[in-house]
């Protein structure tokens, strides 16, 4: 442990004072900072909604089915009574824990994907052109087989995204280690016996960072639109678990007789990706100012 | 040049190929496998007899090279569900989704470079901000529910437009009606190209304007306007080009919700079918096709990408 120490002070001492110059760069931005708030304030009602706020998703009450909003429905009732506001902040949870999770799997295997092609010359060729191939596809039609195929459900619709969007992390990272793997640095460590591994996590990494927490923040709006759209077309979150992309599916046969029921899920969907897409391009910004306009 | 296109062809073959693996492989590791579609009421003698008709007893590295051989002959198989060669169905399929990407590519290539060039020579304006906005909008909104808005304005509301299918039932063929359908289609499947393109416009021009031989250009005394279209946007178009092929897997996958939602009977709203269907043929015909014609374009542009750069030699 203590062999590397000081090649890892002198990350941190590298990453310390850009965080704040970071955050002064990022202020500048207000269509940023509006998203940031929203978000911020999403994740809350997505969080805490459902244990401060006394509402039911599933109650079902088909006497007061398609009911305009009242004190008692704040955004009135869906075909069989149940609260649209509940299964709007249910609905929530589930698109935005699918959105972070999809990513976050697209992000492990890019950098593993990436990792292994930029630091080890003789994988190289046949890894990145899997990667080309998996670019070259049409994703949505191959994830619309394999849902077929394995069914819908939160756990396959977050699999299978996360499955077919890593290919973008692991170009960055492949060319992010190509760049660094021959910096002074990284020859210092292998010099004092860190291993490949050490040296990829500790020693290059870092370096890719802020390119890979940009293109994750705009990962998850396309996620999360992605989600939607599954569920929009029945083989994503299924029914009665409440999804923003499901509920519009439900809508559209009570397009005439109740339009709010359609404009509601889409209209968070919107704002969602919007401010996830903002905060993504402020993020980039302030993460990496030479990359401004790119 | 022949050697360099031999191998960008090559290549392609070997992605191709790298698609059907990954199709069949998928298909074949369903549970129960492609013989899911015997339903309930078969007896077990049916179902196996059903099996050997379809070759599903035999080892899977049999099966492979069987689809494979037949693949590369064009053939799929037939449909479960409506019994015809999957290559036929396709066959009528494809013209309608060329038809209505190529509509919405098209859009996107009028509007978005125009507004991306201007947007980049007036940068920082109050124009710029709103094509800035509006490209993240359209970024943003799903595609299904724009056309839900759509429809609710123009069709439910003015009557305006026709809210799906490619031709009024029972009239005669006539251009004016096929693009009077198309309209709205070509709108919500260009929102998922048009922004893209503005946007990659705009850096890619702003890029090449930052560059020493621009401000030589202006320098030397020549107008704004030669310095842009003599010397400016002749570089800018290149990386241009390479977006145009990024772009036609996502219209291609745009088609999906595009298609099931206006009606458009296109392969977008064949794969839906066929997957709520389990209609494996189909579906791994259609992954097979879509890949075969994305991966084409994709040759397309990068054999132009050679061609437009004369700085570009290959070997």
């Amino acid at each position: 442990m203590s062999d590397a120490a000081p090649a890892a002070t002198s990350v941190a001492a590298w990453a310390r004072p850009a965080a704040p110059q970071a955050w002064t760069r990022f202020r500048r931005s207000v269509p940023a900072l509006l998203a940031l708030v929203f978000l911020v304030g999403i994740h809350l009602l997505a969080l805490l909604g459902p244990y401060t706020l006394p509402l039911d998703p599933y109650a079902t009450d088909p006497v007061q089915g398609l009911q305009a909003p009242s004190s008692g429905h704040l955004l009135g009732t869906d075909e069989v009574g149940r609260d649209v506001l509940a299964r709007l902040i249910y609905g929530a949870r589930v698109s935005l824990l699918v959105g972070v999770v999809s990513m976050a799997i697209a992000i492990v295997t890019g950098v593993a994907v990436g990792a292994v092609a930029g630091y080890f010359p003789r994988a190289d060729a046949w890894v990145m052109r899997v990667t080309d191939a998996m670019m070259a596809l049409p994703t949505f039609f191959l994830i619309l087989a394999v849902l077929a195929v394995i069914g819908g459900g939160p756990i396959a619709v977050m699999g299978v995204i996360g499955l077919t969007s890593w290919m973008q992390v692991a170009r960055i990272v492949r060319g992010e280690v190509l760049r660094w793997r021959v910096a002074e640095f990284v020859e210092a460590a292998r010099m004092i016996g860190a291993g490949d591994g050490r040296i990829i996590r500790h020693h290059i990494l870092p370096q890719v960072m802020p390119s890979i927490i940009v293109t994750a923040t705009l990962g998850v709006a396309f996620a999360i639109l992605t989600e939607s759209a599954l569920s929009y077309l029945g083989l994503g979150i299924q029914p009665p678990t409440p999804s923003w992309g499901n509920m519009l599916q439900n809508a559209q046969q009570y397009l005439w007789a109740a339009p709010t029921l359609a404009i509601w899920p889409g209209v968070l969907i919107l704002l969602t990706v919007l401010s996830f897409n903002f905060f993504g391009d402020g993020l980039r910004d302030a993460l990496d100012p030479t990359l401004r306009n790119v | 040049m022949s050697g360099y296109i031999a191998r960008r062809v090559g290549h392609a073959g070997v992605v191709l190929f790298v698609v059907s693996v990954l199709t069949f492989v998928i298909v074949n590791l369903a549970p129960g496998g492609p013989a899911i579609m015997t339903t309930m009421q078969t007896t077990p003698e049916q179902r196996e007899a059903l099996r050997v008709r379809l070759g599903l007893d035999q080892p899977l590295t049999v099966q492979f090279v069987k689809w494979v051989w037949a693949v590369m002959r064009g053939d799929f198989g037939r449909s479960f569900n409506d019994g015809r060669p999957v290559m036929v169905i396709i066959g009528e399929r494809l013209p309608p989704t060329m038809l209505l990407a190529g509509a919405a590519l098209l859009c996107s290539i009028l509007i978005g470079i125009p507004a991306g060039v201007f947007s980049a020579t007036h940068r920082y304006t109050g124009y710029d901000h709103v094509v800035t906005f509006v490209s993240f909008l359209g970024v943003s909104i799903p595609a299904f529910w724009f056309a839900i808005m759509l429809i609710l304005f123009f069709s439910v509301r003015l009557h305006w437009l026709p809210s799906s299918g490619m031709a009024t039932i029972g009239a005669p063929y006539s251009p004016l009606d096929r693009a009077i359908h198309l309209l709205l289609p070509t709108m919500v499947l260009a929102t998922v190209s048009l922004p893209q393109l503005v946007r990659f416009t705009r850096s890619s021009v702003l890029d090449v304007l930052a560059k020493d031989f621009v401000r030589t250009a202006r320098a030397k005394g020549l107008r704004e306007p030669r310095v842009l279209y003599r010397h400016a946007l002749r570089n800018a178009w290149i990386p241009v080009v390479t977006i145009v092929g990024i772009l036609v897997p996502r219209l291609v996958g745009g088609s999906v919700i595009t298609e099931t939602i206006f009606g458009w009977p296109g392969m977008g709203q064949l794969a839906v079918a066929s997957a709520v269907g389990r209609d494996y043929p189909l579906v791994m015909g259609i992954t097979v096709v879509v890949a075969a014609v994305v991966i084409g374009a994709n040759l397309a542009v990068d054999l132009a990408y050679g061609w437009l750069d004369p700085r570009i030699h290959y070997e």
